[in-house]
Formats: C-alpha cells, structure tokens, sequence
C-alpha cells in the first residue's frame, strides 16, 4: 500500500498540471485530480503490474472529466460563452495580457480537441498514448489536434488584432 | 523516397517530436519550400511553448492537502462495504435463529396436533356403523345399538 502510494504521489503534479490546463480554474482542477486519484485508489487492483502508471491515471482522469463535463454540460457551456469569462479580461493588466489570451483562447478551443492538444503538447505524449487514454483511433488523434492547433492559432490572432471584449461582444 | 508527399499527419509529428529521423530532412526540404506550412509550424512551436510555460509552474506548486492525502475518505469505503456485508450477515443470522426458534414452536404445535389426530383415529376408526352419530330419527337403531 505504501509502495502504490508512493507511486500515486509521484504523478500527482503532472496529474494537476494537466487538470490544471483542462479546466482553466484552480479548484475545479484539484476537483478532479481529487476524483481521480480516490478512483485510482478503489480501482487499482485493475492496473496492470508492468504497464505505464502514468497513462493509466491519465485515462482514470480522462473518464472522470468526461462524466463531469456530462453531467454539468449545460453549465459548463454557459460558464465559457457566457459574459462571466469578460470580467477577468477587463480586468486583465497589459504585461499579463498574453498569458491570459492564451488561457481563455485554450478554453474555447472543444473539450475533446482540448484534451488531445495538452496531452501531446504539454504532457508530451505520443500520439499512440494519447489515443490510448482517450481511448480514440489514433487518426482521430489526429484531426483533433490538427483542429485544435488551428482553432487556438485563430483564437489568439483573432484575439490579437481585437481586444476581447469584441471577439465576444 | 524523397518525393513522397509529405502529409499533415508529419507536419504535427515534426513539431512534437515525433518523427522519425529519417525522415526529417524530407519534411524541413519540404517546409523550406512552403512557406505556408512553415507559418503554421512555427505556429502550432510556439502554441506548444506558451502552454508549457503557462503550465509547467502548476508542478512547483505544493500539493493541497486534499489532493496528497486522498484516500482518507474513501479508501474507508471498501472497509465500509465490508462492514455492511459484515452486518447483513449478523442480520440474517438473527433473523435466521428466530425464525428457527419459531418454526420449531410451530412443528411442536404440529406433533401435538397429529398425536390427537391420532387418538382420535384410535378411538373412532373401529367402530365401522357409527363413525360420527346417529341422527334422531333412529331412536330404534339406536336403542338397538345402545
């Protein structure tokens, strides 16, 4: 027990990075960085001894969004379309500005595009691990990356040549 | 070789690190010719870039005590659950003892019944004519009888 603890730890930061990166918000993430690891607790005995730990976890985390996103699809729609994401940019200071650019610009760029774009770009998975955590073809792999880089590359020079509050109006 | 069309499928592996060596060259010869596609390239590096700057502090940051310490809550589930089916089984256990005490009860009930039921056949079963009575209109037979 102390042994698979241990290992939990160990991949608990890239774990919040990534649910960091998903969600756009502090608590939500550890929500569900929370989520997944009680879940890895109850369904370790699943894991195979031998296989990658890490992309293991990933695919927990990854069921668990998915549920969340469900269940709170409405709200969650609302949350990124709505006014309330406006605050936040108005009150943006300019040295600031781009990091926050990239934030909102990621958070409006699909889930399931979304998902893909940060486990290649930013935790660095192949694209065969990334098709096996999302449990996706990896030619589906694929054009969601493709879609993704080429909705956030829009996102931000749109978002570049207007402020924000235009974009969204 | 050289000549194959390179797709956008090795445009993304070129940036992510992914591509086969070999085939490297092929794809920078084939960048250097199209400069559209290099605009998205340096595009999609540097779209790879910002977001590990914006996310790679989150792993400096110290774990929240909820997050490092997870299983306080629910690993006592599995516990939980054993202690329920713990509990069911002493439920039925009792339920099953008094059940028993009550069919015993009822099965002594039963043999008393069947003894006098058996007495009754003792006493009444010889007597062939008269199993039960005689109605009052054969007061001869059974003065006869009598």
């Amino acid at each position: 027990m102390d042994g698979r603890d241990r290992d939990f730890v160990q991949h608990i930061p890239r774990l919040r990075r990534y649910a960091r990166a998903l969600t756009g918000d502090r608590g939500r993430a550890d929500d569900l960085v929370q989520d997944t690891l009680e879940r890895a607790l109850v369904k370790f005995h699943l894991w195979q001894p031998g296989s990658d730990l890490r992309a293991w976890m990933f695919t927990i985390m990854h069921n668990v969004y998915v549920n969340q996103v469900r269940a709170s699809a409405a709200a969650v729609n609302i949350a990124l379309d709505d006014d309330t994401a406006l605050p936040t940019m108005r009150a943006t200071q300019s040295d600031r500005l781009e990091v926050r650019d990239l934030q909102v610009a990621l958070l409006r760029v699909p889930e399931e595009q979304r998902e893909v774009l940060l486990l290649v770009g930013v935790e660095q998975m192949t694209y065969e691990e990334a098709a096996g955590v999302l449990g996706i073809p990896i030619g589906t792999v694929m054009s969601r990356l493709s879609r993704a880089r080429e909705r956030l590359r829009a996102l931000i020079a749109g978002g570049a040549a207007h402020s924000a509050l235009k974009v969204v109006k | 070789m050289s000549e194959l069309a390179v797709i956008e499928a090795e445009l993304h592996a070129y940036v992510d690190g992914l591509l086969p060596q070999a085939r490297r060259p092929e794809v920078e010869a084939y960048l250097a010719a199209h400069a559209e596609d290099a605009q998205r390239v340096r595009a999609w590096r540097e779209q790879n870039q910002a977001l590990r700057d914006l996310f790679d502090p989150v792993l400096a940051e110290s774990l929240p005590a909820r997050v490092r310490r997870p299983d306080l809550t629910r690993r006592m589930r599995p516990v939980l659950r054993y202690a329920a089916v713990a509990g069911w089984l002493a439920l039925g256990g009792v339920a099953g003892w008094n059940l028993h005490d009550y069919n015993v009860a009822k099965s002594a009930d039963t043999v008393a019944f069947a003894h006098r039921a058996a007495i009754a056949h003792i006493v009444y079963s010889p007597e062939v004519r008269h199993p039960v009575e005689v109605g009052a209109d054969q007061e001869a037979h059974l003065v006869a009888w009598l």
